[in-house]
C-alpha cells in the first residue's frame, strides 16, 4: 500500500480548511491544518508535508512571503506549494504554465472558489 | 433538584479564535404565510455586495426568525435598500454594533459550545446569536464585549502556543452585480445568473 502524503492546507478561513482536508481525506491523503502563515512555517518545519495549499491573504505572514520563505530555503525549496488565491490572474509568483509562464516561486495555483475536484487533480499531478 | 457542581471545567483542545470586524445587527421576524423576505434581504445584500458573516434563520409554525451581521461601514447602504422595501422595513430591526466570536474546529463535539456558552454566560455577556459551521461554534456579542468575550472563552480553551486570535486585516471590495433586465430585486435569483468574480478574499 503506498504510504499517505501529508498535504498541509493553509488558510484563515477554517471552514475552508476545513472543506478542503475533507476532501483530500478521501483520497487517501494525510492532512495537516494551518490558519496563518506563522502556524503554517512552524507546522512545516515539525511536520515536512510534501506539498503546502497556501492562502495568500492571511493575517500575521500571507502566503506570498511564506512561498518566498519555502522556496528561498535550500532545506525546505523542494516542499510543492499550491497557491490559493480569489484572483487568479494576479498571482505574481508562480512559474505555472497556466499564467503564461509567469515567473516566479510557486509550483501552482487554484482559484477561489475552489472547485475540489480540480483541487485533488492539482495536488495529484504536483506529487507526481 | 440536583446539585450543581463546582469542579473547575477541564480546558478542551481547539485550534483558534476567529473575530470579525465591527458588525452591524440586523434582526427580523417575517410571517411564513407572506413572501420569503429572508431570501429577498439576502438578495438585495448580495446584488451590493454586501457580505454577511453570520446568518441564522429559524422558522416556527408562523414565523422566520432572522439574525444576520452586515460590516459596521456598509450600514447606510443597507439601511437605503431596506428603506425602498416597506414590507422589509417594517419588520427589520437594524443594530446593535457587534462582533462574531468564532472558536475552531469543533470536531463535532457538542460539549464544546456548551462549554463556551457556559463561560460567555458566567462572564455575564449578552449573546444574540449562535450557530456552527462546518468547521466553527460561532457568537454573536455586543461589539464592546467582543475583548471580554474573547478572555471568557480563552480561559476554557487549550489553543496552540502559537495561536493568536485572527482578526480582520483584509477588507473585501466586490463591484455590485448588475441587476439582469425585468428582474426584481433580490427575487429570482440563480446560482448560475452570471455573477462577477470576487476581487480577493
Amino acid at each position: 500500500m503506498d504510504e499517505q502524503k501529508l498535504i498541509l492546507v493553509v488558510d484563515d478561513d477554517p471552514d475552508l480548511v476545513e472543506s478542503v482536508a475533507m476532501k483530500l481525506e478521501s483520497e487517501n491523503f494525510k492532512i495537516a491544518k494551518a490558519y496563518d502563515g506563522v502556524e503554517a512555517w512552524e507546522q512545516i518545519k515539525a511536520q515536512r508535508p510534501a506539498l503546502v495549499v497556501l492562502d495568500v491573504m492571511m493575517p500575521r505572514k500571507n502566503g506570498y512571503e511564506l512561498c518566498e520563505e519555502i522556496k528561498t530555503d535550500p532545506e525546505y525549496k523542494s516542499l510543492v506549494v499550491v497557491l490559493l488565491t480569489a484572483v487568479a490572474d494576479a498571482v505574481p509568483s508562480t512559474s505555472y504554465t497556466h499564467l503564461d509562464g509567469k515567473k516566479n516561486l510557486a509550483d501552482d495555483f487554484i482559484a477561489k472558489p475552489i472547485d475540489l475536484d480540480k483541487l485533488v487533480q492539482i495536488v495529484k499531478e504536483n506529487l507526481e | 433538584m440536583s446539585a450543581v457542581s463546582t469542579e473547575p471545567m477541564a480546558r478542551v483542545k481547539a485550534g483558534g479564535i476567529k473575530l470579525s470586524e465591527r458588525q452591524l445587527l440586523v434582526r427580523g421576524a417575517f410571517p411564513i404565510a407572506g413572501p420569503d423576505l429572508t431570501a429577498v434581504l439576502i438578495g438585495l445584500a448580495a446584488e451590493q455586495r454586501i457580505n454577511m458573516a453570520f446568518l441564522s434563520r429559524t422558522s416556527t409554525a408562523d414565523l422566520d426568525r432572522l439574525v444576520c451581521c452586515v460590516p459596521d461601514r456598509d450600514q447606510e447602504r443597507l439601511a437605503t435598500l431596506v428603506g425602498s422595501r416597506p414590507d422589509l422595513d417594517r419588520r427589520l430591526t437594524l443594530g446593535p454594533l457587534v462582533g462574531v466570536l468564532s472558536v475552531f474546529p469543533h470536531h463535532r463535539r457538542i460539549q464544546l459550545f456548551g462549554l463556551l456558552l457556559s463561560a460567555l454566560g458566567q462572564a455575564g455577556i449578552a449573546l444574540y446569536g449562535s450557530m456552527s459551521s462546518i468547521s466553527t461554534i460561532s457568537f454573536v456579542v455586543a461589539y464592546d464585549d467582543l475583548g471580554r468575550a474573547v478572555g471568557a472563552v480563552e480561559g476554557h480553551l487549550q489553543l496552540p502556543a502559537n495561536a493568536a486570535p485572527l482578526k480582520p486585516q483584509f477588507r473585501v471590495e466586490q463591484s455590485p452585480i448588475a441587476k439582469p433586465e425585468g428582474q426584481e430585486a433580490g427575487e429570482q435569483r440563480s446560482a448560475h445568473d452570471g455573477l462577477p468574480p470576487k476581487t480577493e478574499t
